[in-house]
Order: C-alpha cells, then sequence, then structure tokens
C-alpha cells in the first residue's frame, strides 16, 4: 500500500514517520517504477564490472594481437578484436572505469561548485545576484559541449582536463536551479530565527540552506550524470580526452569509426555501453524526480 | 521463320537511327559533362590564393584557375607552360623566362613580362603574408622586365630551387589582384586556366566553371582551347568511411585520397580503375627535441629507432599498401640514402643496451625504465616520451606497444593544428609530427638546417651541427641535380647518425574512380597532385 502524501503541506505528513520508515518508503515507492528498476539493475551491473575488471576481463585492455586484427564475435574474442586486435569486451568493462568514473567525478566537481555559486546568490541576493545571474545566463547560452571543447584547447586534452572541462560547462546550470530554489527556502521563518539568533551568513547557508536543497541537487545531479558521461564521450571521441590505448568509450568509437563497415563491433558495443549507461542514469534520475521534486510530486 | 526484307522505308529509319545515334555519341564524346571530386575535409585551404596559403591542395586548386610558368608534367619532368624556356646562369643567381606569346587573363588582361613581375613582388610582399611560397622562391633582389616576354629573376646568392617554386605559384591578373584586397581577393581568383571559381561553399565544396577563353596552354592538354568539363566540382568529406564509399553511391565521380581501410573494395573491383601513388618529401616522420632530457642523450634517441618496426606497422594497420619511409627522405624520394634502411634495424636487445648505459634502468617487477643518475633528471623518473601527432594516432599505438617492450612509455596524444603551432613555438614537445612534401631535396635545408630554428621555421629539433647546416645549404645553391643529391645523401647520414627523427611510414595517396564513366583523368607525379585537362565524365 502507498502512503498518501499531503499535496498542501508534504513536510508535516513526512515528518510525523520516522526517519528509518520514510526511508523504506522511499526505497519501496522508488521500487513501484518498473524504468527505474531496470535503470537500477543495468547501471549495477556496469559498475560491478568495472569494478571487477581485473577479475572478469579476460584480456589485458591494452594488449595486442596481430593475429585477432578486426575479429569477428568468436568464442575468444565475444565482442570480437579492434584494429590492433585488443579485446574489445575487455576494452568495454576496463573502459567502463573511465566512463563512469569521469562522469560521476564531473558531476560532483559541478554540483559543488555551481550549488555554492547558487546559494550564495540566492542568499546573498541585491547587486551582487543581479550581476551574478546574468553571468550564469550568459554561459548558458553556450551550448555546452562547445564550451567544454574551449576548455579543453585551453588546458590540453586528457581525462582530468575533461572533467574539468564537462565540469565547468555544467556549472552554471546547478549555480542558477539551486539559486532559484535558496530564494524560496532563504524566505522560511526557520531561517529568520537562526538570523534572529545571532547566525552567520555562512551558517544559515551550510546548516540551513545547503540541507534544504539537497534533493534538489540529487535530482539534478543524477539527471546531469548522463549528459556528463555523453559529453566526456564525444570530447574522447573527438580526440580531447582519453589518449591512446586507455580504452574509454568514447574514444574507442573513434577507434572504430573508418572501419564501420568491416568491423561494425568496434563501434556498436562501445556504444550500446554508452547507451546503457545514459539510459540508466537517466531512468534512475527521471524517478527520482518525480519522488524528490515538490511540484512532480504534487502533480 | 518469317524473314525481314529491309525496304528501303525501314532502310532510311534505320540509317536516320544510327546517324541520330552517331551524332549522340559525338556530342557526348565532345561535351565533358561535371565531374564531382571527393577528397578529406582537411584537403579544404584555409585561403584560397595559393600566394598566402602553404598547402599542396591550395595550389592543386590554383592550377585549376591559373597556369605556372612550368609544369611537373606526369613522368616528373618540369615542361614549359605558361613559360615557353627558361635558363639559369652557371651560379645559379640569375634566371630568365621567355613567355608564351597571346596569353590573356579571365579578365582580358594580358599576361605579359609585367604580370610576372607583379605577381613575384607580389607574394614578396609583407602585406601578402605568404606562408611558404615566399621561402620557396627566395629571396630575390630585383625582378626585371627586359622585354613583353622575357623575365630576369637575380639573387644574391644561388637559388636553384626556383622551378619546383614556379610550378606551384599560381600568377594572377594583376588588374584583378589590385582591384580586391588580398582578404578579397581569394573569393575572386583571375588566372590564366581553364576553369573560373564560381562557388566556395566552406565545409562543403568548391565548384570551377570552364572558361571559354583558356587556349589550352597546360603542355598535359592533348588539345588546344577550352577543356571538355562544364564544371568541376570538389566536395569535402570529413568522414573517411563516407569518402570510402562515395564513388558506389554515385555522390562523388572520383575519390582522391581515400582511406586504406577501403582498398580491398575498388582493388579487385573491374568496374572502378584503382590507383595509388607515392608522396616524395619526408614521409610521416617524428622530429626529436633534443633540447631537453631524455631525448637530448644520443643513446635514447637511438634506443627509440632501434625498437621501432616499421615493417610491422605497415603490416598491421595497412595491409603493406604504405610506403616505408627509413630516413629524413622517404623511400621514394629520388634523394633517399638507402644506408638508412640498415643503420637501425630493429634489435630490442640493443636498445636494452643503450639505454641502460644512458641510466634508464628497469626496475624489477615494473615495465617501464626509470632515471637512475641522469643528469637533469630526478631519479625514479619513468621514462615517458610525448608523441605528438594531428593523425594516424593508430601508427602510434603499435609503436606505443614496440616501444613499451624496450621499458619506454610512448604517450600517443592527438592534438589539433593550433595546439601544435603552439607547443612547436614554446619548444614543448619531445617527438612531433612534422612532414613535408616535395621530390626536391631542398626540404631538408628547411627541417634541418639549424638557421631556420626562429619563430615561423621549420627546423624545430634544436639540433646545431655546422657541417649538417653546411650541408643542407648546398641544396639551395648547388645547381647539379645529382650533386645536390649527394649533398642530400651526406645531410641524411648526419641525421640518422644522431638519431634526429623517428619515420614512420609514408602514405600514398589512393584514387578511385568507375572505369566506364570517368576518361582521361591523370594523376600527377607526385600523388597530391593531378590534371583534369583531358577529362570527360559521363553524363
Amino acid at each position: 500500500m502507498e502512503t498518501i502524501v499531503s499535496a498542501t503541506n508534504p513536510q508535516a505528513n513526512i515528518a510525523e514517520i520516522p526517519r528509518s520508515a520514510r526511508g523504506w518508503q522511499f526505497v519501496r515507492r522508488f521500487a513501484h517504477h518498473p524504468g527505474a528498476l531496470v535503470g537500477v539493475f543495468v547501471l549495477l551491473v556496469l559498475i560491478v564490472a568495472a569494478i571487477l575488471a581485473p577479475y572478469i576481463a579476460p584480456f589485458d585492455p591494452t594488449e595486442t594481437d596481430v593475429g585477432a586484427r578486426l575479429s569477428a564475435p568468436d568464442a575468444m574474442h565475444w565482442l570480437g578484436a579492434d584494429l590492433h586486435g585488443r579485446d574489445i569486451y575487455s576494452r568495454i568493462v576496463w573502459g567502463g572505469r573511465y566512463s563512469l568514473a569521469v562522469g560521476i567525478a564531473t558531476v560532483l566537481l559541478a554540483l559543488v561548485i555551481g550549488s555554492s555559486i547558487g546559494i550564495f546568490l540566492g542568499y546573498v541576493g541585491g547587486r551582487v545576484d543581479a550581476i551574478g545571474s546574468r553571468l550564469i545566463d550568459v554561459l548558458l547560452g553556450f551550448p555546452s559541449v562547445v564550451m567544454a571543447i574551449l576548455v579543453v584547447v585551453v588546458l590540453g586534452v586528457g581525462l582530468v582536463n575533461v572533467v574539468i572541462a564537462v565540469a565547468i560547462a555544467q556549472v552554471p546550470r546547478f549555480a542558477r536551479v539551486v539559486r532559484s530554489a535558496v530564494l524560496v527556502t532563504k524566505e522560511q521563518l526557520y531561517v529568520d530565527a537562526a538570523r534572529a539568533i545571532g547566525a552567520s551568513g555562512w551558517r544559515i547557508m551550510a546548516r540551513h540552506l545547503l540541507p534544504n536543497v539537497v534533493p534538489t541537487l540529487i535530482v539534478l545531479g543524477t539527471l546531469n550524470l548522463g549528459e556528463a558521461i555523453l559529453s566526456t564521450a564525444t570530447l574522447s571521441f573527438l580526440g580531447l580526452g582519453a589518449q591512446p590505448p586507455t580504452p574509454e568509450w568514447g574514444a574507442m568509437l573513434n577507434d572504430g569509426r573508418d572501419y564501420m563497415r568491416y568491423a561494425p563491433w568496434m563501434m556498436f558495443f562501445p556504444g550500446l555501453a554508452l547507451f546503457l549507461a545514459v539510459m540508466s542514469v537517466n531512468l534512475i534520475g527521471d524517478r527520482l524526480s518525480q519522488l524528490l521534486d515538490p511540484r512532480a510530486r504534487q502533480r | 521463320m518469317p524473314h525481314w526484307r529491309v525496304t528501303s522505308k525501314y532502310r532510311s529509319l534505320i540509317v536516320a537511327f544510327a546517324a541520330s545515334t552517331a551524332l549522340s555519341g559525338a556530342a557526348l564524346a565532345q561535351s565533358g559533362g561535371n565531374l564531382r571530386i571527393a577528397m578529406p575535409a582537411n584537403q579544404e585551404p584555409a585561403s584560397m590564393d595559393g600566394q598566402i596559403d602553404p598547402y599542396q591542395s591550395t595550389w592543386l586548386f590554383n592550377s585549376f584557375v591559373t597556369d605556372p610558368l612550368v609544369v611537373l608534367d606526369p613522368t616528373g619532368k618540369y615542361v614549359p607552360a605558361l613559360a615557353t624556356s627558361w635558363e639559369a646562369s652557371p651560379d645559379g643567381k640569375v634566371w630568365t623566362f621567355t613567355l608564351r606569346d597571346g596569353v590573356t587573363f579571365q579578365d582580358g588582361t594580358k599576361f605579359d613580362a609585367e604580370a610576372v613581375k607583379f605577381n613575384l613582388e607580389r607574394i614578396a610582399d609583407p602585406k601578402t603574408a605568404s606562408a611558404q611560397l615566399k621561402n620557396d622562391i627566395g629571396p630575390f633582389t630585383k625582378v626585371e622586365v627586359l622585354d613583353p616576354l622575357t623575365v630576369r629573376i637575380t639573387y644574391d646568392t644561388p637559388w636553384v630551387t626556383l622551378l619546383d617554386a614556379m610550378r606551384r605559384a599560381p600568377l594572377w591578373s594583376p588588374t584583378a589582384a589590385k582591384k580586391y584586397s588580398v582578404a578579397e581577393f581569394q573569393r575572386n581568383l583571375v588566372g590564366t586556366g581553364p576553369f573560373r571559381l564560381t562557388e566556395w561553399k566552406q565545409n562543403d565544396r568548391l565548384v570551377f566553371t570552364k572558361w571559354d577563353g583558356y587556349g589550352g596552354w597546360n603542355p598535359v592538354q592533348t588539345k588546344k582551347g577550352p577543356v571538355d568539363l562544364d564544371t568541376l566540382t570538389i566536395r569535402f568529406i570529413g568522414e573517411a568511411s563516407v569518402l570510402g564509399n562515395i564513388v558506389k553511391t554515385g555522390d562523388a565521380d572520383i575519390a582522391f585520397a581515400l582511406p586504406p581501410s577501403v582498398i580491398d573494395d575498388y582493388k579487385d573491383d573491374k568496374a572502378y580503375t584503382f590507383t595509388s601513388k607515392d608522396q616524395s618529401g619526408t614521409g610521416l616522420q617524428m622530429v626529436m627535441n633534443v633540447r631537453k632530457p631524455p631525448l637530448s642523450d644520443l643513446r635514447v634517441r637511438q634506443a627509440i629507432l632501434y625498437s621501432a618496426d616499421q615493417n610491422a606497422v605497415n603490416d598491421v594497420l595497412f595491409d603493406g599498401y604504405y610506403a616505408k619511409s627509413q630516413g629524413p627522405l622517404n623511400n621514394n624520394h629520388p634523394c633517399y640514402w638507402d644506408g638508412s634502411s640498415t643503420m637501425y634495424k630493429t634489435d630490442a636487445k640493443k636498445a636494452a643496451e643503450l639505454l641502460d648505459a644512458a641510466g634508464w634502468k628497469l626496475p624489477a617487477g615494473k615495465p617501464i625504465r626509470e632515471a637512475s643518475g641522469v643528469a637533469g633528471v630526478t631519479d625514479g623518473t619513468p621514462l615517458k616520451i610525448r608523441y605528438n601527432v594531428l593523425h594516424h594516432k593508430e601508427i602510434g599505438e603499435v609503436l606505443q606497444q614496440q616501444l613499451r617492450k624496450s621499458g619506454i612509455d610512448l604517450a600517443v596524444e592527438v592534438i589539433p593544428g593550433p595546439v601544435q603551432i603552439e607547443r612547436i613555438r614554446n619548444r614543448d614537445f619531445e617527438l612531433m609530427y612534422e612532414r613535408q612534401r616535395s621530390p626536391d631535396p631542398a626540404i631538408l635545408d628547411q627541417v634541418w638546417n639549424s638557421k631556420w630554428d626562429q619563430p615561423g621555421g621549420w627546423a624545430w629539433t634544436g639540433f646545431k651541427d655546422a657541417k649538417l647546416d653546411e650541408t643542407v645549404g648546398k641544396l639551395r645553391s648547388v645547381p647539379d641535380v645529382a650533386a645536390r643529391c649527394e649533398a642530400a645523401k651526406e645531410a641524411q647520414k648526419i641525421i640518422m647518425d644522431n638519431a634526429l627523427m623517428l619515420p614512420t611510414l609514408s602514405d600514398p595517396v589512393f584514387v578511385a574512380f568507375p572505369t566506364a564513366k570517368v576518361k582521361g583523368f591523370q594523376i600527377g607525379s607526385e600523388g597530391n597532385w593531378f590534371f583534369v585537362n583531358n577529362t570527360t565524365v559521363q553524363k
């Protein structure tokens, strides 16, 4: 049975339920959605495979084998081999470490910087907020991948720089959404109360505003994770991210480009891994959005 | 069985049909149609004015719009085009060209010695900002018009490579060039050639339209007067796989510079003419920065050469279709020194000995060597060498595996052109891709003479040796072809003795077109050049 939360004051009803029960209730509500379950399952498979890569990958992902060059999938190379005879299955499993880790690192970096800026602007308000918000608007005007490419051109190629580049491209989004959330939250009575007992601005931001925008951040972070994974792969596909012989999925797609007609598995399987990762993250993000976003929850 | 009698009525019908067929056939043969050539997108020029732009493709496209003074014909000989003859003084300092009479530019301006003088001075003018031709034509002191059809170019020092420059140098109408600014002129080219540039849609195509006033002055053209083709379209294709299939899909008539991955699709297909042509030059060489460790040590540089196996790279990646390049000039260059091919045969044991002696030791249980007592390097620093390329990263990946066996970590990094320029400017590289294409050995002077180790120069390695400078300097001053080749060979030996570059391979140009549809297409003696003066395409 599903607990019905008051549409007019959801916080009031939730507060009456013990914390542990609330957690289970949340999990049950999350699991109620089959798409989200599929997303969790696929993402878990990819993460576990990446963690266990040294044990489940039959070959070294960088080991070349001239004899196996462009081999079609068979009993030895389950997903075929690339131009250098490297095992594609092993490269995909190892590549998950790069693609997923870089995506997560990117979102975390963007989340920390973006939410800090958003909370600061939203709380301080006035002219600082006006100028900061206009700057964010300007940055949002740039397509994020173009912005990331510009940053990589300045910083140089490589996965670390890709993390920084994609994070910088995502910061304005986090800042804008968090600022909006803070504008609502800072008008709450408990914030006035904290101010009245002499709490400093930094304390109010850290202890009272931040916890209240966490649900928003979780939703936004999850929804942006898929895009971060794709942006990272895009930059690697363009030759700006992972460098040879790193088995990153975007770089693998690029490796297979010229051989699409003769060895389609070189592009198909890394593309499939990328698709599954982004799809699973988006499915999870959508469900979290339904459960945690107050507006969505009220619908 | 019915017996058919050909009555006079039928006979006249048959005659009429035969006549019309013959007439249409004749019309087909006379009218050249619209030829579409697909090329890789990276061959699209930044500027269409070859007096400014430094790339072969620009000079090639210019050759459709204007004829040069001399042409390097498909057999590799310099033959007269707008110059009917030429003469160099014995010391190589004075060149005199006699010009063809009766030639006009597409705007009606007369082609004469004044026009040649105008063009040479335009190229030399700093305002033109010529990126290559100015250097190739050299520092002439004066250009004199002896009479309307004779022009004399004088140098202070011998300049024996002028013909190679003049075969590429586009000659524009002075009237048109004066009418437009340097920036505007590249879209309004006016020359003496068989086509006018009628459209340039960037990142997509160039369209050239037949000029009816053309006199057939290019010696490669077999008939006088205008060419047969009505239009010539160059399509720039970004995706190698698309380029590889474009002739088969009918979206182009000729695919030029095909990727090696599709060779087997065309090679054995009788419906297509497949051809390849080598490009003389440096090959896809990687020059070494000797200014700082680890490459400041000759033993490390030699170890890299001993670790690499070019034949394996060719077999693994290109089924052996690429050409060998085992020294500073590739193996098909007329002045190639064959000692390069035996100097550094793959020898992992020797590479290991050299690295050990240089202080790069292999720690137990580790795949990459580390510094141990190397001057200027902290002990324990891994032997990592950056390998920067603009393309062909797959070659780097195979070399990466080969060098790893010697304990060298080759970090392959694909960088865009502007990043390459910046790294070269800062001399911030270890192995850097540097390629020059020319059958003339003077490219060795360009790359290896330390006097060109300056901003904008092509000598990047930081290696300075009086003997090498003197030897490559001769390539600009010695008129005798055989003597120049000897000097080039001596220079190659010095370069290889000092292991200043890692030769990789040389990529031929692969071309395919439907045999029945395209006739008379001629590839130049250098793979990156072609002639369409005699080409027709079936409508």
